[in-house]
């Protein structure tokens, strides 16, 4: 009992700690990186875009690893975690989604481009998106949880031939945040926090998300 | 047992006559609508043809893919099929060659009725369209085989097909599109035959737990 408690008074004051980090990290963003000389301050987009990108790829590579484990096993646990980072994949594609034409209408002057990542995301958002139609979809909770396993697995393969094939089809991704030399100094390190920050917040989700699977 | 199955497969299907004729009719009625779409451009550039011939072989072919299973959706077929051990690997082969003839008999008429309709001159393109279209269908008939699995039994199952595997074929769409057109048509046809390879395999693969439900 005193242990649970404990426990439960530091993950509030760990979550706390993140939502100051998450407050820090804004600030800096709007007034510690300094204005980008073309994008102006449409470019701030990118200290949230990019690594909910990544977090987005990640996520979503786990969930097909997890649903693997699911479907060797069929231990729930697998399951709750599949389900767990998918959705936190999921919520963080669409955050890419939301914020790719945000910075795209004053940049390039249209709210949606064919733009290959924006299209990628766009169709790895459409197959995810269907893997939650067909889990709410069934009644058998055995069959949801087999069926949307291989949905999972299908669309992490799926992953790699939409990049290769959208890649191929609108040209090469106008490179913003590809190294350490075409940052300034200030701009870099508001990147990293922002990333930290990110990663932190999507963990902190799929550890609260599995936890909710796990107790019903 | 797989000859079996696939006897029983054709037996059940060419007893179903006006299956075939309501693909055909679904088809040529695409193919008309799309034309009269296109009808705003003053002059109709040839290149449309196989990219029509194509989306009508998604869309009618979603039709067949979604009986993939009316065989065995009464009285519990499926749960007999479960109890014969090492089934699994021959049941999806042969509900996947089924539909692969089905959807090859659709693309034949799609093919010959856009020709006709769109005065395509289908010999001189012949070799710049088949492959790509081959294994596009080979394709589309993996996935939706696999996919038809999971909404078998589901009510709403013409809905959710399209929805669960048309974002899964959005690349496989723009390879076999391209391929058409393209400068270096090779480099698309790797894709596809990429797609082909990934996506029977893993069906193969994760098929016996599908069937264990």
């Amino acid at each position: 009992m005193v242990r649970w408690f404990i426990r439960n008074i530091m993950k509030k004051i760990f979550y706390i700690l993140v939502a100051a980090l998450i407050t820090v990290n804004l600030y800096l963003i709007a007034f510690y990186a300094p204005l980008e000389l073309t994008q102006g301050a449409a470019q701030k987009i990118f200290y949230w875009h990019v690594p909910s990108a990544m977090v987005m790829m990640i996520f979503f590579i786990v969930g097909g690893i997890a649903s693997v484990g699911y479907l060797i096993t069929k231990k729930d646990k697998f399951d709750a975690l599949a389900i767990s980072f998918i959705e936190v994949g999921f919520l963080f594609c669409t955050i890419v989604l939301l914020t790719g034409p945000l910075w795209a209408k004053p940049v390039w002057g249209v709210w949606w481009t064919w733009e290959p990542r924006l299209t990628s995301t766009l169709f790895v958002w459409l197959v995810f998106f269907g893997y939650f139609i067909l889990r709410s979809s069934l009644d058998d909770k055995g069959q949801a949880k087999t069926y949307s396993s291989v949905l999972a697995i299908f669309g992490c393969l799926d992953i790699p031939i939409i990049m290769l094939a959208v890649k191929l089809w609108r040209g090469v991704h106008p490179q913003v945040l590809n190294s350490r030399e075409n940052l300034p100094d200030k701009m870099w390190f508001v990147f990293i926090f922002s990333m930290i920050v990110v990663f932190i917040l999507a963990g902190i989700l799929v550890y609260e998300r599995a936890r909710k699977v796990k107790h019903g | 047992m797989f000859i079996a199955l696939l006897k029983k497969e054709w037996l059940l299907t060419l007893r179903q006559k006006q299956v075939f004729y309501s693909l055909f009719l679904f088809s040529t009625l695409v193919i008309m609508l799309i034309y009269f779409g296109l009808e705003v451009l003053d002059v109709l550039p040839k290149g449309v043809v196989p990219p029509v011939i194509w989306l009508t072989l998604v869309f009618g072919g979603t039709l067949q893919l979604n009986r993939t299973y009316d065989f065995e959706r009464d009285e519990d077929v499926l749960e007999g099929m479960r109890l014969i051990p090492g089934i699994a690997t021959k049941f999806y082969l042969s509900k996947l060659l089924t539909n692969l003839v089905m959807l090859f008999l659709i693309l034949l008429f799609s093919t010959f009725i856009a020709t006709l309709l769109f005065d395509y001159p289908l010999m001189a393109n012949l070799s710049n369209i088949v492959i790509p279209l081959i294994l596009g269908l080979i394709g589309l008939a993996a996935t939706g085989t696999t996919f038809s699995t999971m909404v078998k039994a589901h009510h709403k199952r013409d809905i959710l097909l399209p929805t669960l595997f048309y974002p899964l074929i959005a690349p496989l769409s723009v390879a076999v599109i391209k391929s058409f057109s393209s400068a270096e048509p090779l480099v698309w046809i790797k894709i596809l035959l990429a797609f082909d390879v990934i996506y029977v395999t893993a069906s193969v693969l994760v098929f016996d737990k599908m069937l264990e439900g």
